[in-house]
């Protein structure tokens, strides 16, 4: 008897024993913050809405408080299942979403500093259902809403051009709960990218009630409720947005459970993300365009720098509208004359890719550069003069005296003025032409490009969706809103319109290779300067991916320090 | 004194319609509104856009609607349904039957954000930007004055050399080189304040004397000039005479007299500083409000362009009137009729 007690004395002194030290360890588990810099600049982000969202910044914090029907891999950029999976009507129409049951609605409760999930009047969970998607969507479209996105997604769902004109009425746009999780989008026309459309985060379930319920401050930490990765803790504005894990996330391919517990966002500009990076006080940043060289010199910071990919073009556009860019040899003459190895080298400095073409490869369907390496143009400066004077020779002047003042304008920051000084340094050199530098502030540069662009205008696009009609269709075809230049082809046009609706990814590579051709090289709509890269520093103890779509996914972050 | 503050008031007001007309045709007459951008936006929704903010209306209308939301009071009874349209800075609860509330000055909302009014910059970054100037004023004037001072009394010594070489340093290098300089040094090497943010005692040593001591350097230079001609001056030699200590004719006699030149400069200089200053506060990460300033002209932000510059009248007018009022006491000779 005695033995025997205490034997079992001893096994209840062991296992108190373990249990300290294993509750010792779970609380000794420091929570695993991460300080990011990344996609940031300073001052406020303008919403966290995702039916007015726009930006990088803003979409980088709605990415992980929102997860799509689709959802994006930042790494492929493919398409994998969001919170749902889908099937597509044999003729490519109708799309049915099933989305994952129970899903649930959360909110950070900041006295029990918990995540909660949010009840419905009832007292039960209330989940993502397909209502709450079929309303996001009609709010984006809504002409009353005025989502500066809805424009992207109204042309893929039936009814949704209409309404969003103030034409139509939301009843008639093809978004549909069939039931609870069943959700329904018609397209008016097969595309090969529908899915990628409607992935983006206008079209994102956001919640009836707390909007009714809050209005235009719902996105308040107090009012929001989201559903994705993290959910949102804190937003002191004009200065950070703190992410908190989100528990009940089940997770998908694309955003697994974060292993990250918080994500505090700053709104730093990036000069100042540099010095508190090097304080140690910031994990990942942006990297200031002026530190480049000093970073790519230093033992430390070289090790932790990396210039990846990223989904945007820098070019210049013709007017072809406006003598002499009216000729098609002068213009190529001005492209060809571009040293955009050069460029990249001496002015810019951080790895962009001298562009021969307009969109950036990596794209779905868009051609690349180990594929297609003579496509588009390049620096020639013998072929540049033979242009020049073949242009010379059909607008019937003597010399490149002869021709009238010629103007380039950009918009006023450090980096387009030094570019723009380079460019225009070359064009002396090889042409013998001095061209006028016209350096606007921004917003009167955008409105004076978009009402009557100058004979060269600066520009740039970054990609909407992973997809290459996301850039020429979207740009250049004759009837865009984004066209500033006047480039029209009807070839052009036909073959975007064509590669648009193919399925084959390998034929709508080869017809968007020819529209590419047409654009660069046989019409000379545009001069390619350079793809751009992503400029940033990472602590060691950080694991990452890198994005190529232009948001970071913190979901695949880890931190082992 | 009272019929002076009175009629000042009024000026005020008369000040700032001036201001708001010439500012509301200015910036309307400036090419692009608040949504034009990069990627432009298609023409429907451009006009959803427009009709949401009263865009579309005539530009008096516009004008006016404006001033009426600001200067109107109005009584609401019930619960407001949340706007950001119609937010108001003063909400005086009235007694009586279902919940009568006095709501005034509606200054608009900020057309960049979906979330924020005017009025949240008022209550929220004024109050940050205020913080930092008044302590960079105190800092300019403890160094400047003193400085000043110095140099005016051991004119043409080594003392007077190294306080205006001071003076020369801080008006010459801009707060641009010194603030990242000052941030380099005590924060990323000796880690002794934090780099950026705000929020405690430490973040706001750094930004403080950044612009402390850009400003200080105005304050000696002016000091010692004024001092240096007061010293000259009839009855400070009738003061000596009186054989008055050479330490009270400065205190007394000199430093008064030669401060109205001096109080003169801090009246605007602390409208300035309390309203913010944009470069001090994008280099330190500050939330402060100096940063609307520049960001919404460039950002076409209709009612923040308005706010700002308003409130930056109402504070310049208001110092300058607390100047005016501090001449009296200084120099007995000034009057007020």
């Amino acid at each position: 008897m005695l033995r025997k007690r205490t034997r079992w004395f001893g096994f209840v002194l062991v296992l108190a024993v373990l249990l300290t030290m294993v509750g010792g360890f779970a609380g000794a588990q420091e929570p695993k913050v991460l300080i990011n810099g990344i996609r940031m600049t300073a001052g406020d982000p303008n919403t966290l809405d995702p039916q007015l969202a726009q930006d990088n910044k803003e979409i980088t914090i709605i990415n992980h408080l929102f997860v799509g029907l689709t959802s994006q891999d930042e790494v492929t950029s493919e398409v994998s299942p969001g919170v749902s999976t889908w099937e597509i009507s044999e003729d490519g129409l109708v799309y049915t979403f099933n989305i994952t049951p129970e899903v649930s609605w959360v909110r950070y409760n900041a006295e029990t500093g918990q995540v909660e999930q949010v009840l419905d009047e009832s007292g039960s969970p209330r989940y993502v259902t397909a209502a709450d998607f079929e309303y996001a969507i009609k709010r984006s479209l809504d002409p009353a809403q005025a989502d500066p996105y809805a424009y992207v997604l109204a042309p893929y769902i039936v009814g949704g051009v209409e309404y969003n004109a103030g034409e139509g009425a939301a009843e008639d746009v093809a978004a549909v709960a069939i039931d609870t999780y069943t959700l329904q989008l018609t397209a008016p026309e097969k595309v090969a990218f529908a899915l990628n459309i409607y992935g983006m985060w206008m079209a994102r379930a956001t919640p009836q009630w707390a909007i009714e319920d809050a209005g235009t401050a719902w996105t308040e930490p107090e009012n929001i409720a989201t559903y994705g990765p993290y959910a949102l803790k804190e937003w002191a504005h004009e200065e950070s947005v703190t992410l908190i894990k989100n528990p009940f996330w089940a997770g998908t391919e694309v955003y697994p459970q974060p292993k990250i517990d918080e994500v505090i966002i700053r709104f730093l500009d990036d000069a100042t993300q540099l010095p508190e990076y090097e304080a140690g006080t910031m994990d990942a940043i942006e990297v200031p365009q002026a530190e480049i060289e000093r970073i790519k010199a230093d033992p430390v910071l070289s090790q932790e720098y990396t210039a990846g990919a990223d989904n945007c073009s820098y070019y210049y556009g013709f007017n072809v509208q406006k003598p002499p860019f009216d000729n098609v040899h002068i213009r190529r003459a001005f492209s060809l004359a571009i040293d955009r190895q050069s460029i990249v080298d001496n002015v810019t400095k951080a790895g962009q890719i001298p562009a021969r073409w307009f969109t950036r490869p990596g794209h779905n369907a868009a051609p690349s550069l180990e594929e297609f390496p003579d496509l588009g143009i390049g620096f020639d400066p013998d072929m540049a003069q033979e242009e020049l004077a073949l242009g010379l020779q059909e607008l019937g002047l003597a010399s490149a005296a002869d021709l009238p003042p010629l103007t380039l304008a950009f918009g006023n920051t450090t980096g387009h003025t030094q570019i723009a000084q380079a460019i225009q340094q070359m064009w002396a050199d090889t042409l013998g032409v001095t061209v006028n530098l016209s350096a606007l502030d921004p917003t009167t540069y955008f409105v004076t490009q978009q009402q009557d662009a100058e004979m060269i205008h600066r520009s740039g696009w970054c990609s909407d969706y992973p997809d290459a009609n996301s850039f020429l269709y979207d740009v250049f075809r004759s009837d865009s809103s984004q066209n500033y230049g006047h480039f029209a082809s009807a070839e052009f046009d036909q073959l975007v319109d064509e590669a648009r609706v193919l399925d084959d990814t390998d034929a709508r590579q080869e017809k968007y290779a020819r529209a590419e051709q047409i654009l660069n090289w046989e019409e000379v709509g545009i001069a390619p300067i350079y793809w751009y890269v992503t400029k940033q520093l990472t602590k060691p103890y950080v694991e990452r991916t890198y994005s190529i779509i232009g948001n970071e996914n913190f979901t695949r972050w880890d931190i082992s320090k | 004194m009272a019929r002076f503050i009175a009629r000042r008031i009024l000026w005020l007001f008369l000040v700032l319609f001036t201001v708001s007309i010439i500012t509301f045709t200015l910036m309307h007459a400036v090419p692009g509104g608040p949504f034009a951008q990069e990627k432009a936006l298609p023409p429907a929704v451009l006009a959803n856009i427009n009709a949401k903010y009263n865009l579309d209306d005539p530009f008096l209308i516009q004008y006016l609607n404006y001033l009426g939301d600001i200067l109107l009071p109005r009584i609401t009874s019930g619960k407001q349904p949340k706007s950001l349209e119609r937010e108001f800075l003063i909400n005086i609860k009235l007694p009586g039957e279902g919940d009568p509330t006095l709501r005034w000055m509606n200054w608009g909302p900020s057309y960049k954000s979906s979330s924020r009014t005017v009025n949240d910059i008022f209550r929220e970054n004024l109050p940050i930007s205020f913080q930092l100037g008044v302590s960079a004023l105190v800092i300019a004037m403890c160094i400047g004055t003193p400085l000043g001072i110095m140099a005016a009394l051991k004119r043409n010594t080594v003392y007077d050399y190294a306080g205006m070489g001071v003076a020369i340093f801080g008006v010459s290098v801009p707060v641009i080189i010194t603030a990242p300089l000052l941030q380099y040094i005590f924060g990323v090497q000796l880690r002794a304040v934090p780099v950026s943010g705000w929020g405690s005692f430490q973040h706001m040593i750094l930004p403080a004397l950044a612009l402390g001591f850009t400003q200080s350097a105005l304050l000696a230079r002016l000091t010692r000039a004024s001092l240096l001609q007061v010293m000259n001056e009839d009855y400070i030699r009738t003061a000596r005479a009186k054989g008055v200590s050479e330490r009270m004719v400065v205190i007394r006699h000199a430093l008064k007299n030669g401060m109205i030149p001096v109080i003169t400069v801090i009246g605007p200089l602390f409208a300035a500083l309390v309203t913010g200053t944009f470069v001090v506060e994008t280099i330190f990460g500050i939330p402060g409000m100096g940063r609307f300033f520049v960001t919404s002209v460039t950002g076409r932000d209709y009612p923040v362009i308005m706010g700002t510059i308003l409130l930056y009248a109402i504070f310049l007018v208001l110092a300058n009137l607390i100047v005016d009022l501090i001449y009296a006491w200084v120099d007995p000779r000034i009057r007020f009729d």
